[in-house]
């Protein structure tokens, strides 16, 4: 049980890290809630390694030391509303059981995204925000599969050396 | 190095929203409002319309409320933003922007700058207030 928590709080601080430097890679498409979502790497990791409730616990870690680190209040908001639509849709793509970690991932890209816009939308009370969602869609198919790809080669290595007893 | 990763449902589901927002965009320009009336450049902060200027008269201008700063200029009939005072700086990497439907969204300062043609929109409503 320790072990599993301190595996947790390590992948949290990583989670946490990736989240801060991800700023510094420039993103193509200038559109408001765009981000690469590198962080999702540690999601999926942690939801095919130790299962659905820890990967929630550090997302919402993520979220809100993030948030409370480098965003403050609207940046919480925006993360949450995208990081909690793309937990729950992760989580349902992966209970189907049709998808590798790769189309997961997509789903969970794509979902966040979605979410983020939505409530900036609603933020600002205009709909022409919307206008945004096709490129939006196209890059988190894009940052899904990169990050998929990504947790897929950590994930086998997880898998080859596994932290015992977790 | 996708292969062995990407299962073929990984593909329909990639191809089933590449549609989706294909589908979106077509949709969205479809509904685009008739060309015709004057190009206007319509300010909006957290949701209220402050500002119209023409976009065939060039000039630099402020938006603020108080709180925060941020300056768009228009010339050549394009609209840019050339200055905020937020953290992410989206806006002003923005493309600049011309036509209708077109917008620049400084989120953390809840600035949207549209491109409107008025005469043939209730924007006209928003004028007149």
């Amino acid at each position: 049980m320790s072990k599993r928590i301190a595996f947790c709080g390590v992948f949290a601080a990583l989670a946490i890290v990736i989240s801060y430097f991800e700023r510094f890679i420039p993103v193509p498409v200038p559109v408001p809630g765009i981000k690469l979502g590198l962080a999702n790497v540690i999601i999926l990791i942690i939801l095919y390694y130790l299962g659905s409730k820890d990967a929630f616990g550090v997302s919402m870690i993520r979220i809100f030391v993030v948030g409370f680190l480098f965003s403050g209040m609207m940046g919480i908001m925006y993360s949450l509303a995208g990081g909690l639509l793309s937990y729950i849709t992760m989580v349902g793509a992966k209970k189907i059981k049709i998808f590798s970690p790769v189309g997961v991932s997509v789903v969970g890209g794509v979902f966040h995204n979605v979410g983020q816009i939505v409530v900036a939308t609603w933020v600002v009370e205009n709909y022409k925000l919307l206008y945004y969602l096709p490129v939006l869609i196209v890059m988190g198919v894009i940052a899904g599969v990169v990050t998929g790809v990504i947790a897929m080669y950590s994930l086998s290595y997880l898998q080859k050396k596994p932290f015992s007893a977790l | 190095m996708l292969k062995g990763m990407l299962r073929k449902t990984d593909i329909v589901l990639i191809i089933f929203f590449l549609v989706i927002a294909a589908g979106f965009n077509f949709f969205l320009y479809s509904i685009e409002e008739k060309k015709g009336g004057e190009a206007t450049v319509v300010v909006n902060i957290d949701g209220d319309v402050v500002d119209t200027y023409s976009l065939n008269k060039d000039g630099e201008y402020e938006i603020t409320n108080g709180h925060f700063h941020n300056k768009m200029k228009i010339a050549g009939g394009q609209v840019s933003m050339i200055e905020a005072d937020c953290r992410d700086q989206i806006c002003i990497h923005s493309r600049p922007i011309k036509g209708s439907n077109e917008t620049i969204v400084c989120l953390p300062n809840k600035v949207v700058i549209e491109v409107k043609n008025i005469e043939n929109d209730y924007g006209i409503d928003a004028i007149s207030q």
